[in-house]
């Protein structure tokens, strides 16, 4: 299941969620493991230009490849280190069905 | 949010769980927060028990580093780029924080890349980064490191205290019946390692950091080692891949090479650090300043070491909520928020389970 466009109740929740993580991208304080979801904006020289919540900041995306605007990528300071694929729901089922599988 | 039919099955096996003891450490300090904040501990039974093992860079970053950054700040007048949590993490005679107060340069950064951003800003003064971190971060270190030497950004290093986590998993062996392995670095390593594990009698699952990816990761974890073989599971499969990221791999391999590394409280582990290659000496701020070998003295009554290898709880610690709390931490532990001290102190760790 994948929303296109994800209603202002549910971003508005991935805010609050994220608030502190977002604080972190913009004033590069406090934890330096925090891995962040964000959205791909613009792909330029193996740099990505990412939303988060309307915050864009530039990151290096050359560890990825094929990486296209709208893609979701989990961001480590400063560094895309992987793409997203899929949600968790669809992944806990996938995982549960191995342990079925006995 | 209603969860899913899955979850809701994969919290079944774990609450219902009535096998033997079995002792499970995660390594990775998001995991150690993440587990105390959603309240998953209160949902174990005895029989499960959660270590929090030694999987956050600045809890395993020995003592003499962080004096080896305050020479370098302090005598060599260099300006230290960091990430925010190293700054006050006590060295032998002072913090970071500390040196900033006696007019030492220590800024606090996002990326590796930001700080050699700061070096050709400031073309006159002496840059370094403290690169500390498992394999998520030390690809940004050698990202920033070519990009200088291209560049011919001739005013920037590199601290290395870079490790790797398997050398680790094998001198933890026996301290857990399985590891929760930590997320963003198996998107680095893929999953080969944790197979090569297997073969040593190595157990554990890859996981993600919500409420149903620690969950499913458990009940996963239970059910394969009732089965008796050792296994590696990737639990976090949306965004962990099986052969991981071979760009980072290669792009660390040409600009780093295997060392040994010491590890707060756990020594010197064999090949579990890395350092810059030969070719990438003028980067590496050791080098370029020729300091000497700094060896840091410990708080001899902080605990850290024994928490981090999983021998004592936080509250063990005679210093624990006394002398050491985040507003005056002594240990690595406290000082960090992924450290295992610091979600024992904020979430009142598991008190219930001492009554």
């Amino acid at each position: 299941m994948t929303e296109a466009y994800p209603s202002a109740r549910r971003l508005w929740r991935w805010h609050l969620s994220n608030k502190t993580l977002i604080l972190d991208l913009i004033t590069g304080g406090g934890n330096m493991c925090v891995g962040l979801k964000v959205k791909v904006a613009d792909i330029e020289n193996g740099m990505a230009v990412v939303d988060a919540s309307g915050v864009k900041r530039t990151i290096s995306a050359e560890l990825i490849e094929d990486l296209a605007p709208g893609d979701y990528v989990m961001v480590h300071a400063g560094i895309a280190i992987a793409k997203i694929d899929g949600d968790e729901n669809t992944e806990a089922d996938e995982v549960m069905e191995a342990v079925n599988g006995n | 949010m209603a969860i899913s039919e899955s979850v809701a099955r994969a919290k079944k096996i774990v609450e219902e769980y009535s096998g033997p003891k079995v002792r499970i450490m995660e390594v990775c300090g998001t995991h150690t927060h993440e587990i105390f904040r959603l309240g998953i501990r209160s949902i174990l039974p005895d029989n499960i028990e959660l270590i929090s093992g030694p999987g956050c860079p600045v809890c395993v970053t020995p003592i003499g580093y962080i004096d080896e950054a305050l020479t370098l700040a302090l005598d060599k007048e260099a300006v230290i780029c960091t990430f925010g949590d190293l700054v006050r993490v006590p060295g032998t005679d002072m913090s970071m924080a500390d040196a900033r107060a006696q007019g030492a340069d220590i800024r606090i950064v996002y990326s590796p890349l930001d700080a050699l951003d700061i070096a050709e800003r400031e073309p006159d003064r002496e840059i370094v980064f403290l690169s500390v971190g498992f394999e998520t971060t030390t690809p940004g270190s050698c990202i920033a490191v070519r990009n200088a030497g291209q560049r011919g950004t001739n005013n920037f290093s590199i601290l290395t205290a870079n490790k790797t986590m398997y050398n680790a998993y094998l001198a933890l062996k026996g301290s857990a019946d399985a590891f929760i392995y930590p997320g963003h670095v198996s998107t680095m390593t893929g999953m080969q390692c944790y197979r090569d594990l297997v073969k040593e009698g190595i157990s554990g699952a890859v996981t993600g950091f919500t409420a149903s990816e620690i969950i499913t990761a458990l009940a996963v974890i239970i059910t394969r080692l009732g089965e008796g073989k050792p296994f590696a599971e990737n639990c976090y499969t949306r965004v962990v891949t099986e052969e991981g990221s071979k760009a980072s791999r290669r792009l660390v391999s040409e600009i780093m090479t295997p060392c040994d590394s010491e590890w707060r409280g756990l020594g010197v582990i064999p090949g579990s650090g890395m350092k810059l290659r030969g070719e990438y000496a003028a980067y590496d701020s050791r080098r370029k300043f020729g300091i000497g070998e700094i060896k840091g003295k410990a708080n001899e009554a902080c605990h850290c070491g024994e928490v981090l290898r999983g021998r004592c709880k936080p509250y063990d610690c005679p210093l624990f909520g006394q002398s050491c709390t985040p507003e005056h931490p002594v240990g690595a532990c406290m000082v960090s928020g992924e450290g295992a001290c610091s979600a024992f102190y904020k979430y009142g760790g598991d008190s219930w389970k001492r009554q």
